[in-house]
């Protein structure tokens, strides 16, 4: 059984290590058996969202966002079909940003409600997060230069550390199977619970069982950082 | 308040806290609270050297200091104290007489790239030398083209730059604008034309985002690009490093000038090269500059050589955060080529402030360490697991691989345990973790 990744913008959009998230997640896709494809598509790439199982942006710099939108909205109706027919995005860093109606005076794709406005000067910090559909909080590091207004399908609820801005304690965009947060990254990586659920999901998808199956170290680097955190709060 | 009462709270103030050890930031903060004008108010040398950039900057500074010296110029350098706009501060008012005149012909001066647009409002450098901007410290400075916006706005037209002309990103403060000297490393059989770092920072045009086409890369993405659609590229270079002989420990300047280098790597050859181009441009002569860096060995050296348990080690003081300075100690030792064993730590990320950010371990060229010489590899410290992660996408075999948290039992493993050399790779934050335990 196949499962084929589209590694968007892989080249614009890898500012922190980003590229550790399809390492990751083709690597315990492997583990359950599934033969793996990861297509890297940049600007100036055809796309044809349909053939994906899993759709993954990461971050990069405000200039990069900006002419990446650019070639993405010559697809606007093409990802909005994606999504609404439970296609898995999964967005770190600022690259959500551009799914909204606009940053500051710039329109953009339009297919969230939500507006994001550019800050002066960057935000950043550890997080802890927790989520409804996680039982552990996610941990990571927030490296943002926008706040997000009226966004009505959050992902997650700060427990330490920034959210999508100063007014509530809310971050990130979870509708439908798109998920999008500030935390920058390879936040599957450092998340093994979270990753756990983007392999699941893809098992359903094609009907297959999840096994279960131990990775120590990765429970080890996920503790750890908890526990820092923790004691930071 | 007079500005001689100023600078004598300011030279006291430095006094005690050199006493006490304490940061030399704090006289300047006090001062500039009791006057914020207080540089309008002082007679400041008329050549100032700013030097800014992700990497070298300090070695690039301390050689500066040292050529301009050694030439009978009385220099007053931030070596030694903060490059922030308070550290700054104080050492210039420290070198003022009481009328306010600061009594050295020529001021290098060691800036944080944050703290350009700050420091520049106080009093503008003749010349400023920009290293590089990399991936670096992202936690604080958000991203390499965040860091070139603020450089970019503390520039203003009346400031010589000198500038790395082989990097795409900080060559572009000299896009289209007049009073630029441009460095660079000419093609030389280091030189390579395919980019196989985990990232690429040059695929694309700084500028415009269009496809960069590069001749060659000296490492990293430093090397010889051009823009077709915009122009941006590599400029003609005034100063040129025009062969490099690693193995030989041999640079040569502009054809004429052979150096004998004391750490032998492309990245103290670039810093050598900025700190006689700026040289030259004050008016110090070729000759007399390749005299002070021939053999010139850091003040503030970045490795160590020891004996452990009999075995030939080395500690290559690397920062965290920064994957081309990892780069650059994995490069040595596989350049060395001699059966070794690598000991990489990573205990506290920063030694300045909290976080427990790893991402940036996926930048580093952990895949170098394939190479046959390394024939073992301890991964240490508290985020050892993050460590292991990354290790696990690497072709390294996973025998050759052990991974202690605790510090003492990794200082038993290397002592005990290791095969050939030992280089142990780690951040000032941690290096003396390993060095205490010896």
């Amino acid at each position: 059984m196949k499962v084929t990744i589209l590694h968007l913008y892989y080249d614009f959009m890898n500012l922190y290590g980003e590229y550790g998230n399809v390492k990751v997640l083709e690597k315990h896709l492997h583990d359950q058996g599934f033969a793996v494809k990861i297509d890297n598509k940049t600007v100036g790439d055809k796309l044809n969202f349909s053939q994906y199982d899993i759709i993954y942006i990461g971050c990069g710099t405000e200039k990069s966002l900006e002419y990446v939108s650019k070639h993405l909205a010559n697809y606007i109706d093409d990802i909005k079909d994606y999504i609404e027919k439970n296609g898995l995005i999964l967005c770190t860093g600022n690259s959500f940003e551009m799914f909204g109606k606009s940053i500051d005076d710039k329109e953009m794709l339009n297919i969230f409600e939500y507006t994001v406005k550019r800050l002066k000067d960057r935000k950043t910090s550890d997080i802890i997060y927790t989520s409804d559909i996680l039982t552990n909080k996610v941990v990571g590091f927030v490296n943002k230069m926008g706040e997000v207004e009226n966004n009505n399908y959050h992902l997650f609820e700060v427990k330490f550390g920034i959210g999508e801005n100063n007014e509530n304690k809310y971050e990130g965009v979870y509708y439908n199977n798109f998920f999008g947060t500030y935390v920058t990254g390879p936040i599957l990586a450092r998340n093994p619970e979270l990753l756990k659920l983007f392999v699941i999901k893809l098992c359903s998808k094609k009907d297959i069982i999840y096994k279960e199956i131990k990775y120590e170290n990765e429970e080890k680097a996920y503790n750890l950082v908890l526990t820092e955190l923790e004691n930071r709060k | 308040m007079k500005k001689a009462i100023i600078i004598l709270i300011n030279k006291i103030i430095y006094k005690i806290g050199k006493l006490v050890r304490k940061g030399s930031s704090l006289p300047g903060r006090i001062s500039l609270k009791l006057d914020k004008d207080i540089f309008k108010k002082i007679i400041l040398p008329n050549k100032i050297i700013v030097v800014t950039g992700s990497n070298g900057k300090t070695s690039t500074t301390e050689m500066i200091c040292n050529i301009l010296e050694r030439n009978g110029l009385r220099v007053g350098c931030n070596k030694e104290g903060s490059n922030q706009t308070e550290g700054v501060t104080t050492m210039i008012l420290n070198a003022c007489n009481l009328k306010g005149i600061v009594q050295k012909d020529v001021l290098v001066i060691e800036s944080d790239e944050r703290y350009t647009r700050n420091t520049f409002k106080q009093f503008k450098p003749t010349y400023l030398v920009v290293t590089n901007l990399y991936r670096d410290q992202m936690t604080r400075n958000g991203h390499p083209e965040h860091i070139y916006n603020i450089i970019k706005d503390a520039i203003t037209d009346d400031i010589s730059l000198v500038l790395n002309a082989d990097d795409p990103l900080s060559s572009l403060f000299g896009y289209k604008r007049d009073n630029v000297i441009y460095y660079g490393m000419n093609r030389n059989s280091l030189s390579h034309t395919v980019n196989k770092s985990v990232y690429n920072d040059g695929k694309y045009c700084p500028n415009c985002k269009s496809l960069l086409q590069y001749c060659y890369y000296n490492y990293a993405h430093i090397g010889s690009y051009s823009c077709p659609k915009c122009g941006h590229k590599r400029e003609n270079v005034t100063y040129a490093i025009t062969d490099l002989r690693l193995s030989e420990g041999q640079v040569v300047f502009d054809n004429e000038y052979n150096i004998k280098m004391n750490m032998s790597s492309p990245y103290s050859a670039y810093n050598m090269l900025a700190a006689y181009s700026v040289c030259n441009l004050v008016g110090i002569e070729k000759k007399q500059i390749v005299a002070v860096l021939n053999n010139y060995v850091m003040q503030n050296d970045r490795v160590q050589s020891f004996d452990l348990n009999g075995h030939n080690a080395m500690l290559l003081t690397s920062k965290h955060e920064n994957s081309i300075s990892y780069n650059q100690s994995l490069e040595y030792v596989i350049r060395e080529n001699k059966d070794c064993t690598v000991v990489i730590i990573i205990d506290a990320v920063s030694r300045k402030y909290f976080t427990s950010e790893t991402s940036w371990i996926w930048d580093v060229d952990f895949e170098l360490l394939e190479a046959k010489n390394v024939k073992k590899i301890i991964l240490a410290g508290k985020y050892v697991y993050d460590l292991v992660q990354r290790f696990a996408y690497t072709n390294i075999s996973n025998e050759k691989i052990c991974a202690i948290q605790d510090l003492d039992k990794m200082m038993k493993e290397t002592k005990e345990k290791s095969v050939g050399n030992i280089y142990v790779v780690t951040c000032f934050s941690d290096r003396m973790k390993f060095l205490d335990r010896r």
